[in-house]
């Protein structure tokens, strides 16, 4: 288990790498460099070439590449080319508030979601079943800038119980959790209800049932507990998908989290920051998905099996 | 039973079908037909250009303030530092007007107040010498003396391309007299050099702070605002300085943040959770009538322009340019991209900018004509590209695409973003045939360079004539006034016939604020001073 | 509960042979789905005495797993209905006590093993554990105790006790399928429906089981309902037989009655086709014709289609119980005419 796990955050160093490539390429193939979102109607091309060499423009992009990832090898995520500021200070001042947004839908949408994929699997073919697609085909479907947007205006403006930007407050977070767990909750519901579904098939509920093993306790321990694994699968994906922020539910709601600083390093086309900020996006997916595999195998023993390669016990006849 | 179900089915696929093509019809321009139709009957044009800003009446007194002002900032500020590459934008005077001061304070009607110094002489334009006042302390408690100015002198011809340098590297050398007394000597002589310096982005900064304190040092300076708290990219929170020299603000905290939905940013606005923000011209009509708000409006100096690419072989040829000038109908920009809010501008000279040759006729409205010039060319019927990059260039693109294609021309326009336009159109390396774009003006007349003389990146149509060139030399140094206009006046008739750019409109902007605000001192350039706002509560 | 009375209880000290432990009554079960309805089980009746047991056998799809699913009032609603009929368990009206009342009796008077052990076991629980829960709802005791008591049942189906805290997946077929045995058995039912226990093993494995099915049996004294469709497995482990065709029971008698006096077509058609290890030469005689479809029965006899006998009568109407002795009872209307006999099976 250790070495698994061990030999899971060994693989994060050529994911980095990829990334960072990746990354980088694409910045530099697009059009135009931070030169360009710094030049004003006055400067010549004079000073637009010393702005080039000030920046490292005039230098091929393996150059660059090489640089930033020597110093990324150490330890080092740079800085800001557009603030000069530290990059892993910048994204670690906004993160925590990315992290309450997102922690808080997850609660929201686990919350809603899971009950309500019992519900839905438990009266499956039923009318309440087909109001719960509907519900989740709604949550699916709707953009969650629109349904941020939506609550933006009925509850800040047609009836003013929130605020319409960032205060601080507890009162600001409402919104943007709602919308964002609105979402969230849509996928998660739909998940359980056909993990539950599947389970419900199985055989061993027969033979549960058959030594006498009350309905609820067929629920609990039996279904539930052969369904948690795409559940939780479900969940950490969405829980990695959200902790890189959203960008677009930051701009709605003027959250200073981190989903914006990419879209904003993108646009400045500054790309130690877009480059440092996916890299550390990227970790925290992978971190993440490694939890929720662990995870795995503390519900599931047959999981837990291949990753203990080295114990793995012979069958006996 | 099984055919009701059929019937539902397709019931819903073709009002599904339906839906969808409802959204495409809105992607196009609003307006593609010949017959100009008349602007939006709720929307009331200004048939006269709205008045210049003047100088806002004094505040009263015995009223109550409110202590704490929210604005919002028109774009984002990443960094406080003048001498950063990465301040330079839109916002960056509205900063720097609340924390920092210059030697000299330009006002709204271009003349020159004393700030930090108390006078200044000069009898050749070339060596200036400033007294500065002596009461004057730094947000850190250190005093203002002639070594910061030295040290902001310094700073700025270290740090390479930024606008500052460019500034101040006209200065050859300085001589500090005394703490409070300095000699600058320029390399050539500049008629226009108190203007630069008077230029909120290039105020005066404290030595100490710098070299003390590489993280906030920067945000130091004299103003009647301190910074307290700045998060790049959100807000910036500023406290009243108590000790400034001038005139004290009424409101003790501000707060300049930006709010990137304007949705949001609206509904904030009428929640009273801003003061002031900025109204966009499709809103306007929304606000102009309701007593709670008020609104302020002024005519930017800026135009936006349409700006030929004088390399390209076609559009080198004066025919087609002309061509395009006697079918274009910029009124209509005005009434379809601003709802009517802008002034048609006869002319590309800025909207307020000195020495304004009111002579110049502008090209008439004429379809025929345009069409007998565009057979003098050698143009085929081929699409010539559009680039642009703000929303409301492009609108004024789509304008123009469709004015255009009434006497033949086929435009196809390329929607980019900043830093793409801006790497497209580099002087010299334009792939672009065709560039609009809004043109910066300042009051000074000799903004006209930066769209003129070659080798300068606002140069959007490639546009070099030695001539006019000459000219503009000239003029920097021409002492005497009356022969500098005349000067100007001559660029300004060989640039309208060469016609390397079409003007279009100025634009007018609207700022609104809750009843009971005032205090925000207007420039036409944009350069707005917030730091004497307020807002009376009672 | 003490240890010791647990073991008590283990060895049998309940039901006195010769009770009857299983009384099902005209059972007819029928799945209603949207189109058709499949009339699995059409009017079973049989009993079944402490100690003993009966083979049920018949092809894929006579009804047979209906019947035992309805015995534990198990029939998956929907789409299966029981129409009518009673079933008596130890005294228990299944068809009529509430889930609460049903899931007592189930697993603590009447168990049941399943055809498929690799997927009758659940994943996630160990092996141990499967069997304590069985434990403890039938029995007031502590986890630690059911848990020892699982280790016993383990070693009594003759896997190591050590291997308690393993997951199913960890064993092979044969040794799941023992385990399932244990679960049934853990808390001594009076009877065990075994439906097709080895089917799915191997046959050295099948011979291993069913000689440990067989073992305990004796030592619990419980009534087993076998159900299969292997002749010989009902020679080995039963003591009396019924043969069910298109839900019904088609002969019903004694091993000797059944195997050694053969009375229905069916029957014989069944010994038939086996093939004979003493005669390899002959060719098989498999019977003529496809099971009878459940959603179309015929009027008459069901078998009467495919029968070599069959009158008229038989395919006029439905042939009733008949009993030919004590034991032995042959639904055929043929034996309407009492000089009829079929030629019986080679």
């Amino acid at each position: 288990m250790i070495r698994y796990t061990i030999n899971r955050i060994l693989w994060l160093i050529p994911i980095l790498i990829c990334v960072s490539f990746i990354i980088f390429g694409l910045l530099e193939l697009a059009p135009g460099s931070i030169i360009d979102t710094m030049i004003t109607e006055e400067m010549t091309t004079e000073d637009i070439e010393i702005l080039k060499e000030k920046y490292g423009m005039d230098k091929p992009m393996i150059y660059r590449y090489g640089l930033y990832m020597w110093n990324l090898l150490h330890g080092d995520l740079g800085t800001s080319q557009v603030t000069g500021l530290p990059i892993f200070e910048m994204y670690m001042s906004r993160w925590p508030n990315t992290l309450m947004l997102s922690l808080s839908s997850l609660v929201v949408g686990v919350l809603i979601a899971i009950p309500l994929g019992i519900f839905a699997a438990k009266y499956a073919g039923t009318i309440w079943d087909n109001l719960t697609t509907g519900f989740t085909m709604l949550g699916l479907s709707m953009p969650a800038f629109w349904l941020g947007l939506l609550l933006l205006i009925w509850f800040a403006y047609r009836i003013r119980i929130f605020p319409a930007g960032y205060d601080g407050t507890w009162k600001c977070f409402v919104m943007p959790v709602i919308a964002n767990g609105f979402s969230m909750s849509a996928t998660i519901t739909r998940q359980t209800r056909s993990a539950i579904l599947e389970v419900n098939r199985k055989d061993y509920l027969r033979t549960a049932r058959a030594k006498g093993v009350p309905e609820r306790q067929v629920t609990r321990k039996h279904v539930l507990a052969n369904a948690w694994i795409p559940i939780i699968t479900q969940i950490g994906l969405m829980t990695a998908m959200t902790l890189a922020g959203s960008a677009v539910i930051e701009a709605v709601y003027s959250w200073p989290g981190v989903g914006y600083m990419l879209v904003d390093a993108i646009s400045r086309r500054d790309v130690t920051m877009a480059c440092g900020t996916v890299i550390l996006t990227a970790t925290l997916y992978v971190l993440i998905l490694l939890v929720v595999d662990i995870i795995y195998a503390v519900v599931d023993p047959r999981i837990r099996a291949q990753y203990t390669s080295g114990k793995r016990k012979r069958r006996t006849a | 039973m099984k055919k009701a179900k059929i019937a539902l089915c397709i019931i819903f696929c073709v009002v599904l079908v339906m839906s969808a093509l409802v959204g495409c019809g809105k992607a196009e321009p609003e307006d593609t037909t010949q017959t100009a139709t008349p602007p939006p009957a709720s929307s009331t044009p200004t048939a006269s250009p709205p008045p210049a800003p003047t100088q806002p009446p004094p505040p009263p007194e015995d009223v109550k303030y409110k202590e704490d002002i929210v604005v919002t900032l028109g774009d984002k500020v990443a960094v406080i530092d003048i001498f950063n590459p990465a301040f330079q934008s839109s916002q960056a005077a509205l900063v720097t007007n609340m924390i920092y001061d210059n030697l000299v304070y330009c006002t709204m009607d271009t003349t020159y107040e004393p700030e930090l110094a108390t006078s200044w002489e000069t009898d050749d334009y070339k060596t200036f010498t400033f007294k500065l006042r002596d009461d004057v302390k730094f947000h850190n408690g250190e005093p203002f003396t002639a070594d910061d100015v030295a040290f902001t002198i310094d700073k700025a011809r270290e740090s390479v391309g930024t606008m500052i340098n460019d500034k101040f590297s006209q200065i050859e050398k300085y001589e500090i007299v005394n703490d409070y007394e300095i000699i600058l000597t320029l390399k050539q002589a500049n008629v226009d050099f108190i203007y630069d310096i008077s230029y909120p982005t290039y105020p005066i900064v404290n030595r100490e702070a710098y070299e003390n304190d590489p993280d906030k040092g920067a945000w130091v300076g004299t103003g009647p605002w301190i910074v307290t708290d700045f998060s790049s990219n959100d807000y910036i929170k500023f406290v009243r300085n108590d000790n400034y020299f001038k005139e004290l603000p009424k409101a003790k905290t501000f707060t300049m943040k930006y709010v990137a939905e304007e949705t949001a940013r609206m509904i904030m606005f009428e929640n009273d959770e801003l003061d002031f923000t900025g109204v966009s011209s499709d809103k306007v009509d929304i606000y102009r009538n309701d007593d709670r708000f008020i609104l302020n409006s002024y005519v930017m100096n800026n135009t936006n322009f349409v700006a030929f690419n004088m390399n390209d072989p076609l559009l080198s040829d004066i025919n087609f340019r002309l061509a395009c000038a006697h079918a274009f109908n910029n009124q209509e920009c005005v009434d379809i991209t601003l709802n009517g809010y802008g002034v048609a501008a006869p002319t590309y000279w800025g909207y307020r900018t000195q020495y304004k040759n009111t002579d110049l006729q502008p090209y008439t409205y004429d379809l025929e004509l345009a069409k007998e010039y565009l057979a003098k060319t050698s143009y085929n019927g081929e699409p010539i590209e559009v680039i642009c990059a703000m929303p409301h260039t492009i609108k004024n693109a789509q304008v123009f695409q469709s004015q255009m294609a009434l006497i033949g021309i086929n435009i196809e326009i390329f929607e980019t973003d900043g830093a793409t336009l801006s790497a497209n159109t580099m002087w010299g390396n334009t792939d672009a045939q065709i560039v609009v774009n809004s043109g910066a003006w300042s009051g000074l007349a000799n903004s006209i360079r930066n769209y003129v003389y070659p080798n300068n990146n606002a140069n959007k149509a490639n546009y070099s004539n030695p001539e006019v060139s000459a000219l503009l030399d000239q003029a920097s140094v021409e002492t005497d006034e009356a022969k500098r206009e005349q000067l100007y006046k001559q660029v300004q008739a060989i640039v309208h016939e060469e016609l390397p750019y079409l003007p279009i409109f100025n634009m007018e902007l609207f700022i609104g604020g809750q009843a009971g605000t005032g205090g925000i001192l207007f420039f036409a350039n944009n350069n707005h001073d917030y730091s004497l706002a307020y807002r009376i509560i009672d | 509960m003490s240890n010791e009375s647990l073991t008590k209880s283990m060895t049998g000290g309940a039901a006195e042979t010769g009770e009857n432990v299983l009384e099902v009554k005209n059972l007819v079960v029928h799945y209603v789905l949207k189109k058709e309805t499949v009339e699995a089980v059409n009017d079973v009746s049989f009993t079944l005495k402490s100690g003993r047991s009966l083979g049920l056998v018949g092809e894929t799809g006579a009804g047979k797993t209906t019947t035992a699913l309805a015995i534990m009032n198990l029939v998956p609603n929907p789409p299966g209905v029981i129409k009518s009929g009673t079933v008596n368990v130890c005294g228990h009206e299944m068809l009529k006590l509430k889930p609460i009342e049903l899931a007592k009796i189930r697993g603590a008077d009447i168990s049941m093993i399943f055809q498929d052990p690799m997927t009758s076991l659940n994943p996630v629980m160990t092996v141990g554990n499967q069997i304590a829960e069985s434990v403890k709802l039938h029995e007031d005791c502590s986890h630690s105790q059911a848990f020892d008591r699982a280790v016993e049942m383990l070693e009594l189906v003759g896997i190591p006790g050590a291997r308690a805290s393993e997951y199913p997946h960890e064993f092979s077929g044969g040794m799941q399928q023992r385990v399932v045995i244990a679960i049934a058995l853990a808390c001594n039912p009076r009877v065990l429906i075994a439906d097709e226990p080895t089917t799915a093993l191997d046959v050295t494995i099948q011979a291993q089981v069913l000689g440990m099915m067989s073992e305990l049996k004796t030592k619990m004294n419980t009534a087993l309902l076998m159900i299969t469709h292997d002749l010989g497995v009902v020679a080995k482990m039963c003591d009396e037989v019924a043969v069910m065709y298109a839900g019904r029971i088609v002969e019903k008698g004694t091993l000797e009655d059944v195997f050694n006096n053969t009375m229905h077509p069916y029957t014989e058609g069944l010994f038939n086709s086996l093939p004979k290890i003493d005669n390899r030469d002959t060719e098989l005689k498999p019977i003529p014709g496809l099971m009878a479809d459940p959603t179309k029965l015929p009027v008459g006899c069901s078998f009467a289609p495919r029968c070599s006998y069959a009158t008229d009568a038989c395919r006029a109407r439905r042939p009733e119980d008949r009993y030919v002795s004590d034991t032995h009872m042959v639904v055929c209307t043929a034996y309407e005419d009492p000089a009829f006999h079929i030629e019986g099976w080679q």
